[in-house]
């Protein structure tokens, strides 16, 4: 009689498990994970306990092993006499949170649509995907060209509809640059949110939407109670992914207008870079970057604590 | 408003897909015209991109810009080409080195696991700017500035997170009686990785690759700090120094060169974008 296949099965499942407890696998996960490890210390958590060591110190990049212990100064001007930090710090939020709000309302009208039942709906999402891969210093030169105060599409277009009477200075004038950054800015991202929306939106289960629509249930209430909820957990990791790399994004405002015109689109990524490698002041520099790693922090704490309930 | 909630809109086809086609009409304007203007451009003579009105179709097509490009040495083919090699070696080193550690987050057991996935996870959190700070004084004192395996060692970092997530993802849904069968029949750790799981899981490695790839390509900041030489620069660094200052008003050529960067990522993703979408689900099931 051979032994029946599924207990030689069982055995080596056991076998297999305890096997798994033993040293070896730490030793394997030792190898394993080593060279991530190692290349993550290198190049993000070294400098990074460099950052904080420098914002006590008066650290110049141009002279370099000359700093010199100053406390806590930096930080005192910074929250104290520095009115650009504090012009950076609300460009920023308004940069992020009028960009993650059009790229998400955007993204997911998108998504819903392209969710139904549409001849080439395959072309029109591929399609839809391109912004989110032309690189941002492109982006960045489309927009200097259909932005152009003199010959961009933008102005004669509002010109063409009346919307305007004269041309729009868009790089130059005070009032107007961050909005032609931050339009640029969700046309390139609204594909992400879109994207996964859509993934999220096709695991949605078809028998509750069913159920819902034998109870009466309206388009409003169906997508309020059924889809809603559905893709909750998706909504809550991108809308927070994208503050977040919102808040760092460095290429398009750098390319368009490095933080001008007089200041109206300092960002904080920007001004940090500038600090760091325009006056060489990587003590300063190291500075913000302390303020903004904790602002990071206590917005990540207040996120997962809002995530939980 | 609970009133309204009962209102159906499938009730009113005609209605609902007027509105959508509309909605849908407007958005893809959106989206797609800036693709068109530009690849528009990029076929007319420099003076035609100064007309005003604007000539939405070029009335001369020219593929001028193009050969401009293409022959300039020291410029557009340079970049490009540092661009390929920068790239490619970070979709392969991110592959390399994440693949092993995805493994062992998804199949090994061992102390600290959690919070080491939390430490990885959250080092992309931080703003590459912050980073880059000290990463160039760092790179300053061990040579690594103005060199290939430097931009590839800081590209790849950023990578990292996402990789690992991801190939987690795809690790766990390898069967694990597949992997016990290949035990029983005396596979040691590396042969399950390298002759059972590996093969399993190509998508994934595709789709860690092409992250990588894309980010590599893409990337301004640390091709701009991590580089003084012109000649190390990248495609990002390279288009922002030729074209916002000196040259700034050719824009037909400008777009020329951006057509043929773009190009190339446009056709990878599209072409690769669902392994992507099953890496991002893969990651997020296990959540």
């Amino acid at each position: 009689m051979q032994p029946s296949a599924s207990l030689t099965r069982r055995l080596a499942h056991r076998i297999f498990l305890s096997r798994q407890g033993r040293v070896s696998d730490g030793m394997y996960a030792v190898m394993f994970l080593a060279p991530v490890l190692i290349i993550l210390v290198v190049v993000i958590f070294y400098p990074l306990g460099r950052v904080l060591a420098y914002s006590v110190t008066n650290a110049n990049l141009l002279f370099p092993d000359r700093e010199t212990y100053i406390g806590l100064d930096n930080f005192d001007f910074l929250i104290n006499q520095d009115q650009i930090f504090k012009t950076a710090v609300k460009n920023t939020l308004v940069f992020t949170l009028a960009s993650v709000a059009g790229g998400f309302s955007i993204g997911f009208m998108l998504a819903l649509i392209l969710n139904e039942k549409l001849p080439l709906r395959n072309v029109l999402r591929g399609v839809a995907l391109i912004p989110w891969v032309v690189p941002g210093v492109i982006v960045a030169l489309m927009t200097l060209y259909m932005f152009n105060g003199e010959v961009g599409v933008i102005n004669y277009t509002l010109r063409s509809f009346d919307l305007i009477d004269e041309n729009i200075p868009w790089f130059g004038s005070l009032d107007h640059a961050m909005w032609a950054v931050i339009v640029a800015n969700v046309w390139n991202q609204t594909p992400f949110y879109m994207l996964m929306l859509l993934a999220g939106l096709q695991t949605c289960p078809d028998d509750l939407m069913e159920a819902a629509k034998i109870d009466g249930a309206g388009s409003l209430a169906r997508f309020r109670y059924v889809t809603l909820p559905h893709l909750s957990k998706v909504i809550m990791i991108i809308t927070a992914l994208m503050v977040i790399w919102n808040f760092n994004n460095f290429d398009l405002i750098w390319t368009t207008t490095q933080g001008g015109p007089v200041n109206s689109t300092m960002v904080l990524s920007v001004y940090t870079y500038r600090q760091a490698f325009i006056s060489f002041q990587t003590g300063y520099a190291s500075a913000i970057a302390v303020l903004w790693l904790l602002g990071l922090l206590a917005f990540s704490y207040f996120y997962i604590r809002a995530m939980e309930s | 408003m609970l009133a309204r909630l009962d209102f159906d809109l499938d009730q009113y086809p005609r209605f609902k897909s007027t509105a959508m086609a509309i909605l849908l009409v407007v958005m893809m304007l959106f989206i797609f015209f800036p693709t068109f203007w530009m690849l528009s451009t990029s076929l007319k003579p420099n003076e035609d991109a100064f007309a005003v009105p604007p000539k939405w179709v070029p009335e001369t097509v020219t593929l001028k810009n193009y050969e401009t490009q293409l022959n300039d040495r020291s410029g557009f083919r340079n970049y490009f080409q540092n661009g390929v090699i920068v790239s490619l070696g970070t979709a392969l080193v991110s592959i390399i080195v994440a693949m092993p550690a995805g493994y062992a987050f998804a199949r090994l057991r061992f102390r600290a696991k959690r919070t080491l996935l939390l430490i990885i996870l959250a080092s992309q959190m931080f703003p590459a700017v912050i980073i880059v700070i000290t990463l160039y004084s760092l790179y300053r004192e061990i040579k690594l500035l103005d060199s290939y395996a430097g931009l590839i060692l800081a590209f790849t970092s950023f990578s990292i997170p996402f990789s690992v997530w991801m190939l987690r993802g795809f690790c766990e849904s390898v069967p694990e009686e597949i992997e016990e069968a290949a035990f029983v029949d005396g596979c040691s750790r590396i042969g399950i990785l390298w002759r059972i799981v590996i093969p399993l899981i190509r998508p994934g490695m595709i789709a860690v690759g092409l992250f990588s790839f894309l980010n590599a390509w893409n990337n301004l900041l640390f091709a701009l700090s991590l580089t003084t030489r012109l000649d190390m620069r990248t495609i990002p660094p390279g288009f922002l120094l030729t074209y916002v200052g000196e040259f700034q008003y050719k824009w037909s050529d400008m777009f020329a060169g951006s057509v043929l960067v773009t190009l190339p990522t446009v056709i990878l993703f599209i072409g690769l974008q669902r392994f992507l979408v099953r890496g991002l689900m893969a990651g997020a099931v296990k959540g």
